[in-house]
């Protein structure tokens, strides 16, 4: 259940091989290195949590394990003090820590029932996103859409305005049609078409400020193929091709690879053929090879994309086809902390220069950066709130300097109209999210109403909302 | 500066490309049938599977970055730093792998009993 122990991630990259781990040797002594430092150590004593990433770390008075909603009911009527719910620990914001209780909901997974005729499902909302995919897939069925990692849990998922790529395809959240939230008294709402209808578009993305999601009803597409087509192409050239690539593709997105000026595109659409081929990856080795150019010739910036564009330019484009679950998500075996904001897409490619710009000012840079589309949608509190947008992420090995990917970035992509993923690293507090979302205060009233003494709330939270 | 001299670049890329072609064979790669098996493998106590499905298989049951479930040669480096070394890495996070491997609840014994059946051919 380990990875190999080096530096490797999964990033849907084109196969490589344009350099070579052997060549450390000639230029490992030639080049200081430029690279940070290593994370520190970490003390266990009683109970404690970190995020995936190593950048967060708790000490709850508890991690509770509900296996059921009468349990997790019970749970919130006897507790005291703050709660806080924990996902797949995958978000670098605060979202989790606490000196209260944790709840881990992962026992409650697994699917509740299938309606064919309305096309929806219930499940339990610890279920992990892989496993739904695959007890979906068993049953004829799949999700229009996924983000890009599918170990995180439904409640986290849909928490956080969580996302895939698609133009025309909104996050995971405008897909639900139901849930199940146990507040902070203990007591059970159901929210629906039916029941609540109202709190709805306040409870999509909620960020677990509500209380705790124990179902959620989610519609549903018969299960698909994709193809995927991979090709690098140089990054000028791709911004000006990008709108009509989302606008023509059910999924389109792309990964730009500092200090190469190339960027892998990524286009995937529904295949009804029945000749699928899933070539096996070689992502890892590519996000090593970048750190290894960053390595050797971080001090030579031109000598680096000098020879990046010789060595990228001579590769072929990549076709996979597979069931969609597998081709939409990917796992990370190499952790990072992230910034990513959501641009109003018209002016994304603008946005997308000025960050690379600033972004190549550091020679120490080597994440690829990821770019995705995705529709708007009404829940109050979506990045996306009535807004076609394009996301852009900007990624730090877990490890290395990532504070600039707040202070270098945060200006940019607000004077572009950005609003930050909330599962993702940015500091903007409650006037200026309040100027973002135009039902911000629509949403306190609501969170107020199911959490009045401010029970589902830590310091991270109490900022975002400008709780004192 | 030197690499702007033409014949420095030259010799740099001569010398990747070199390499390249000296590098050692691939890691053996999964079939079709590898990663099918992978997909439906449960372990056959009852709890375990249930455990297994809600966490190990999102990651080690396809062709990823993760070690796919039941193919020895992606374990064989794994396994040979030992079950404790393994053990600490799920239980304390490694590389990607997170924290208890995700299974908040799973104990020691538990982890034990994934890893062995993670990485044996079954």
């Amino acid at each position: 259940m380990n990875h190999v122990p080096m530096d490797t991630d999964t990033i849907c990259l084109p196969r490589r091989s344009f350099v070579v781990a052997s060549a450390a040797t000639l230029l490992a002594g030639l080049l200081e290195p430029v690279s940070a430092a290593a994370p520190e150590a970490e003390g266990a004593a009683g109970p404690t949590w970190q995020n995936w990433s190593g950048l967060l770390h708790a000490r709850p008075s508890a991690i509770a394990t509900p296996a059921n909603e009468a349990e997790l009911q019970a749970l919130m009527v006897r507790s005291h003090g703050e709660i806080r719910p924990m996902g797949s620990a995958h978000s670098s914001a605060a979202l989790v820590p606490t000196s209260g209780t944790i709840v881990a909901t992962d026992r409650m997974s697994g699917l509740v029932s299938v309606d064919r005729q309305a096309m929806t499902v219930t499940a339990h909302a610890g279920t992990r996103l892989g496993t739904l995919t695959r007890l979906l897939d068993a049953q004829g069925l799949a999700l229009r859409n996924l983000p890009d990692i599918d170990t995180q849990t439904l409640a986290g998922a849909i928490s956080t305005g969580t996302h895939g790529t698609g133009a025309k395809l909104p996050g995971l959240h405008a897909d639900l049609v139901g849930m199940r939230i146990v507040t902070p008294d203990g007591r059970i709402v159901a929210l629906d078409e039916r029941q609540n209808a109202e709190m709805l578009p306040a409870a999509r993305v909620a960020l677990g400020s509500l209380g705790l999601l124990s179902q959620v009803t989610l519609r549903v597409v018969p299960a698909y193929n994709l193809e995927r087509r991979v090709w690098l192409i140089p990054i000028n050239e791709l911004m000006e091709k990008a709108p009509s690539l989302a606008a023509k593709h059910r999924h389109f997105g792309f990964f730009y690879l500092p200090f190469t000026g190339f960027a892998a595109a990524i286009t995937q659409d529904i295949y009804t053929g029945s000749d699928l081929v899933s070539p096996p990856t070689a992502d890892n080795e590519v996000l090593a090879d970048l750190r290894r150019m960053r390595d050797w010739l971080g001090h030579f910036p031109q000598m680096r994309r000098w020879l990046a564009e010789k060595l990228l330019s001579r590769y072929e484009p990549e076709l996979e086809r597979e069931r969609s679950y597998r081709l939409l998500a990917q796992d990370r075996p190499n952790r990072f902390n992230e910034t990513e904001w959501h641009v109003p897409v018209q002016r994304s490619m603008d946005c997308l220069r000025k960050v690379i710009t600033t972004l190549e000012r550091r020679n120490e840079v080597f994440w690829p950066m990821e770019i995705r589309f995705i529709a708007g949608d009404d829940a109050w509190l979506s990045p996306f709130y009535q807004q076609d947008s394009c996301s852009i992420a900007v990624q730090a090995a877990s490890g290395e300097p990532h504070d600039y990917l707040v202070t270098d970035f945060t200006p940019i992509f607000r004077a572009h109209g950005g609003r930050p993923h909330w599962g993702k690293l940015h500091t903007l507090n409650a006037t200026e999210l309040a100027s973002a979302y135009p039902r911000w205060a629509d949403f306190q009233r609501v969170r107020r109403h199911f959490d009045p003494q401010g029970r589902m709330l830590n310091e991270h939270l109490r900022k975002v909302f400008g709780i004192t | 500066m030197l690499y702007s001299v033409p014949i420095v670049r030259l010799l740099l890329l001569a010398c990747w490309a070199l390499l390249a072609g000296c590098q050692g064979a691939e890691d053996a790669q999964p079939t079709d049938a590898d990663v099918a098996r992978a997909e439906s493998m449960r372990p056959s106590e009852s709890a375990l599977a249930t455990k297994y499905e809600r966490t190990c298989v999102v990651c080690h049951s396809a062709r990823r970055g993760a070690p796919l479930a039941g193919f020895p040669p992606a374990w064989a480096k794994r396994v040979k730093q030992g079950e404790k070394v393994l053990l600490d890495h799920v239980r304390d996070g490694f590389n990607g792998m997170p924290a208890r491997g995700l299974c908040t609840d799973c104990t020691d014994d538990e982890l034990r009993s994934l890893i062995r059946f993670l990485t044996q051919k079954q």
